[in-house]
Parts: C-alpha cells; sequence; structure tokens
C-alpha cells in the first residue's frame, strides 16, 4: 500500500513530466517553419500579414485559370523561402471584404506584406522566376 | 441541364473568337473551366463576367469585365492569350 503522500509525490512527477513533455512539443512545433501556404480569411487577415516579416497572399477563386496555373509556383515559393517568408491563400470568393479593402480587380493577385504594410502587388500570371525575384528583393 | 447551357456559352465564345480572328484555347481544360466559371457568374450576377475579375456591383465599374472583356484583345496582343485564357491568338 502507498501512502498519500507518496501518491501525491508520484502526482507531482507525473504532472512535471507532462509539462516537460508538452513544452518539447510546442518547442518542436514553434521551431517548425511554415514551408506552405496557409488559408487567410477576412477575419484573420489583418493578424496573418503581422505573422512575419514579409508575408505574401495569393489572392485566388476557384474558377479563375491563371490562379490555378500558378498555384504550384505559390506552393514550391512556401517551400524554398519557408522560415523566412509566410505564404497565404486568400479566396476572393469567400473574403470579399478583403478584396475590396485592396481594390482587387482581377486575379490572380499577388499582394506582399513587409513588417505588416503593403509594399508590393502582383496582377495576372506570373512564372515561378519573376515571382522569386521580385519576393527576392524584400529580404 | 448544366451540359446545355455550357454549350450555349461556348458557341457564344466561338461566335466571339470567328469575329475578333481569334481562337478558343486548344487547351480544353482550361475553355471548360473557364465556361464554368462565366456560366456561375451568369447565374450569381446575370451576366457572363470573366471569373478572373472581381465584380463590385457597380454596372459601370463591372460592364467592362463581362466577357468579351474590354481588355481581351489587348491582353492577346501582349500575352498571346487574354487574361483568363479562353481566347488565344489566331
Amino acid at each position: 500500500m502507498r501512502t498519500a503522500a507518496e501518491d501525491e509525490e508520484l502526482e507531482a512527477i507525473k504532472r512535471r513530466l507532462l509539462r516537460k513533455y508538452m513544452e518539447g512539443v510546442g518547442m518542436r512545433q514553434a521551431s517548425k517553419p511554415v514551408d506552405k501556404p496557409l488559408e487567410v480569411t477576412d477575419a484573420n487577415f489583418d493578424d496573418f500579414v503581422r505573422r512575419a516579416g514579409l508575408v505574401v497572399v495569393d489572392c485566388w477563386a476557384e474558377w479563375c485559370m491563371p490562379c490555378k496555373l500558378m498555384a504550384p509556383a505559390i506552393d514550391e515559393l512556401a517551400r524554398r523561402f519557408g522560415g523566412r517568408v509566410l505564404f497565404g491563400k486568400l479566396n476572393v470568393d469567400y473574403n470579399p471584404a478583403t478584396a475590396a479593402r485592396f481594390s482587387i480587380e482581377a486575379i490572380p493577385t499577388i499582394l506582399i506584406f513587409k513588417e505588416g504594410r503593403l509594399v508590393d502587388r502582383l496582377v495576372g500570371l506570373r512564372t515561378l522566376h519573376e515571382l522569386e525575384e521580385v519576393i527576392k528583393a524584400y529580404l | 441541364m448544366l451540359e446545355g447551357r455550357l454549350a450555349e456559352l461556348r458557341e457564344a465564345a466561338e461566335r466571339v473568337a470567328l469575329e475578333r480572328g481569334v481562337k478558343l484555347n486548344p487547351d480544353g481544360r482550361v475553355v471548360e473551366a473557364v465556361l464554368k466559371g462565366l456560366l456561375r457568374n451568369r447565374e450569381r450576377f446575370g451576366r457572363p463576367y470573366c471569373p478572373c475579375r472581381i465584380v463590385t456591383g457597380d454596372p459601370e465599374k463591372d460592364e467592362p469585365k463581362v466577357c468579351p472583356c474590354a481588355w481581351m484583345m489587348e491582353d492577346i496582343e501582349r500575352m498571346g492569350r487574354c487574361h483568363c485564357g479562353l481566347f488565344v491568338k489566331g
């Protein structure tokens, strides 16, 4: 039979180990660079563009062929610039407020934010190389 | 039916191509996707607005975005295709 004091000590050890484990998980998650575009919405847009020093938002829609053609380049750039540039995708069909706020008239439109401020926009289909050169200039 | 409405839009696009001396994109997947977008916009907004342009609700601003859009020939001249890719150089 364990005493109440021993039970309490075991509980304290369990709590300590669990805390240590959770801290480890948290650190691993925090240090893992984001290497793919994340979904951006009207609701999280302002927070999103402040999450990293350089943020690239691809404004697109389901029926836009140039958007679909450019999507693999955006995925690849998110992988290449992982940890240095944060990439997001904003579906303008479902997020009209942001599209109106940034006067987006044609898609795809790429918005580039530095320290939370809009510094550039690219309208229309661009090659991976063209996009990469523009992004590099802001690093 | 969906097929019938798409066929109707395709015929309209073929007529535009013929009149303006351009062609429909030889990639059938692009044509089908754009036609579906046009159909969706026609059903949503009442007119076949280009699916790659934002409909604002202001008739004056939106008018040039009805397919064939106001920038079609200029884009074909510059890029060999219109912005959404439905029409290409003839």
